[in-house]
């Protein structure tokens, strides 16, 4: 068994430079939700750097498997961790290796494999749907194409409308991918490289290129990682990869938006891990959506106990939602037991799974203030 | 003083198999260093990484070089999360340096032979392993017993973390115990020597002959614990003091990047 293939120079030498100082076990939402330590960083850094270098006598991989594929890539552990390990990297491409050898959740890989062969996106839901949320045809040309997303199109429909009225108060110009696939993050993050990855990232890029445009705005915090992140290295890409907070920021800051309605109350933000924590080489949006909200009169902004770089994952991210969802759900349980007695009137997000985890937790926990995404929210004061 | 203390009160052929001993260690830490080394070259060498196209010879210069960037040897990223970890750290980088320098000049300037070891050049490497020597202690001292608590919780302390810990402990603790004995025998001591002073005064009035017993006791500790823990160092996670450099420098350029 070859442990080290598919990791980077880097990743290798990260497994080597874990302290053992165990800051990450403090910080992992995954281990505050199970209390079981043997999920932390450290702990799974360590196993398979024994594996590496052949000091584990009995080596346990079907657990270890689980505990590696037990994690939502929030990437948390990278901001308190002294020596800058990237657990959020490390795991992705560990998984692949995993599941190459057969341990982990691989019949739920081969099924989403075989969703998104079918229907491109992961839900199995009809291809011909994915643009019945538009009220009206965005097929035109345009420098900026948005990027909706599987989750957007199909579920939590209210992000993407939320979105388009505030594009359209601003007089942007702009278009709606016709034919837009899957991104390709529900695989990548599972560890999957199959040929089903590729094509995927490969038709959008084709799209994209056949549109003309020169940006691309997704709102996915998702599909944003993965676009910034994994589309170089599949295809050229040659429009810019922008998140639809820094585009209505902008527009804010131009005079171009303007919301004429007042908010006399008290609104939260969770902070998605993928944009506040950049995942790689992004730029942090933690700033923008803060500015989004400060632009409506008599709103104020309340912070979560635990927000911006070090904001806490619900349970929504790293495929976790799909290999172990008792897992996500406590996660979300335990987010909620967080925020539960604040004293606001909205806790927004700008991340559709953390508003489908937050909705199912509000169900079970009694709360007094009501979810929403915040360009949704934003659109009520146009 | 001796020009060469180290070997004060030990027989002539103590130094043969010391060298001896000093020569496998050290081979034992080489070749350990160089099966790392091609651990780490089996990796992919992508272009995303800030590390991209270095060689093995590159990343060891790197290691070295980034060792004394601002971002390690004030354990910058350390002290985003814990203040006083971070005075801790910088305090026994800081004293491992000077340790680390004094030994190894030292030990030159027995080989060559220099004699550049003599009067104040002497005092103020006593008073360098004296004060460096003290922070390495209580630095050790603190990691264990963290650790110890950590331990009662958590799973992924194992018994095998505290062997570094426990043999730079015992290289300290015998370093100090052996140069009280020394100084209370031979009856050079000096005011600026605190901690061996202080150990050299609490000492029960024993013989000649037992004291110097008790230091080779602690001669031949100090000298196993060094030899023990340089050729351990690349099986253990001790290895960090060499590769997290890199670590760190790399998210360092990730953030410039980010930001620019």
């Amino acid at each position: 068994m070859n442990f080290t293939r598919g990791l980077t120079r880097l990743q290798l030498i990260e497994l080597d430079s874990c302290v053992k100082c165990g800051e990450c076990v403090k910080w992992c939402p995954v281990v505050t939700a199970k209390k079981d330590v043997k999920l932390s960083p450290v702990s799974k850094i360590t196993e398979y750097r024994n594996l590496i270098k052949g000091f584990s006598k009995k080596p346990m991989l079907s657990e270890l498997a689980e505990s590696i594929f037990n994690c939502t890539t929030c990437g948390r552990c990278y901001e308190v961790c002294p020596v800058g390990i990237r657990c959020h990297e490390l795991w992705p491409a560990i998984r692949h290796n995993l599941i190459e050898m057969g341990f982990g959740p691989v019949d739920k890989i081969d099924e989403l494999r075989e969703t998104l062969k079918e229907f491109h996106n992961p839900f199995g839901l009809p291809y011909e749907d994915r643009n019945k949320w538009m009220e009206e045809e965005f097929e035109r040309e345009a420098e900026v194409a948005i990027f909706v997303g599987c989750e957007l199109a199909y579920r939590i429909k209210d992000m993407a409308t939320g979105m388009v009225k505030i594009l359209q108060a601003s007089g942007m110009d702009f278009a709606i991918c016709p034919d837009e696939w899957c991104c390709g993050f529900p695989l990548y993050i599972l560890g999957d490289r199959s040929e089903v990855l590729e094509r995927e990232i490969l038709h959008n890029v084709e799209m994209l290129k056949k549109m003309g445009v020169k940006k691309v705005v997704p709102y996915c915090p998702c599909c944003y990682a993965i676009m910034k992140r994994v589309w170089k290295n599949y295809a050229e890409i040659p429009f810019e990869i922008v998140h639809i907070f820094e585009v209505v920021s902008e527009l804010i800051k131009d005079g171009r938006l303007k919301f004429t309605k007042r908010f006399d109350g008290k609104v939260s933000y969770h902070d998605p891990c993928y944009l506040s924590r950049g995942w790689e080489y992004g730029k942090r949006i933690i700033e923008e959506p803060r500015s989004i909200l400060k632009a409506i009169d008599g709103l104020e902004i309340v912070e979560l106990p635990e927000n911006k770089k070090l904001s806490r994952c619900p349970g929504s991210g790293g495929g976790l939602r799909r290999s172990n969802p008792e897992l996500s759900e406590k996660m979300a349980l335990k987010f909620m037991d967080m925020v539960a007695d604040m004293d606001i009137d909205y806790l927004l997000t700008g991340c559709p799974a953390v508003k489908e985890r937050l909705t199912f937790a509000s169900e079970k926990v009694e709360v007094n203030f009501k979810i929403m995404d915040l360009l949704d929210f934003a659109s009520m004061f146009l | 003083m001796e020009p060469w203390w180290l070997f004060w009160n030990t027989p002539a052929y103590a130094r043969q198999v010391f060298f001896s001993l000093l020569a496998i260690s050290f081979l034992i830490f080489i070749l350990g260093f160089r099966r790392n080394l091609k651990i780490w070259e089996k990796g992919i060498d992508s272009p995303d990484d800030p590390i991209h196209s270095l060689t093995s010879y590159d990343l060891l210069k790197l290691s070295i070089i980034t060792f004394f960037s601002p971002e390690c040897i004030f354990a910058r990223r350390l002290r985003r999360i814990s203040l006083v970890r971070s005075i801790i750290l910088v305090a026994l980088i800081f004293s491992s340096i000077l340790l680390f320098t004094g030994v190894f000049l030292n030990f030159v300037d027995y080989l060559l032979p220099l004699s550049i070891f003599r009067g104040w050049i002497t005092s103020i490497f006593e008073i360098i392993f004296e004060i460096g020597g003290f922070f390495v202690l209580v630095a050790v001292i603190y990691a264990i017993v963290r650790k110890m608590i950590a331990s009662r919780e958590v799973s992924f302390v194992s018994k095998k973390d505290y062997m570094p810990l426990i043999l730079i402990l015992l290289l300290i603790l015998s370093g100090f115990l052996s140069e009280a004995i020394r100084s209370k025998v031979t009856g050079i001591s000096h005011s600026y020597e605190i901690v061996g002073d202080s150990i050299a005064s609490l000492l029960p009035s024993m013989n000649i002959r037992a004291l110097r017993l008790f230091h080779r006791l602690f001669w031949i500790i100090h000298i196993s614990s060094f030899l023990v823990l340089l050729a351990y160092t690349p099986f253990s996670h001790l290895f960090h003091v060499f590769s997290s450099q890199i670590t760190v420098y790399s998210a360092r350029r990730r953030e410039e990047n980010e930001f620019h």
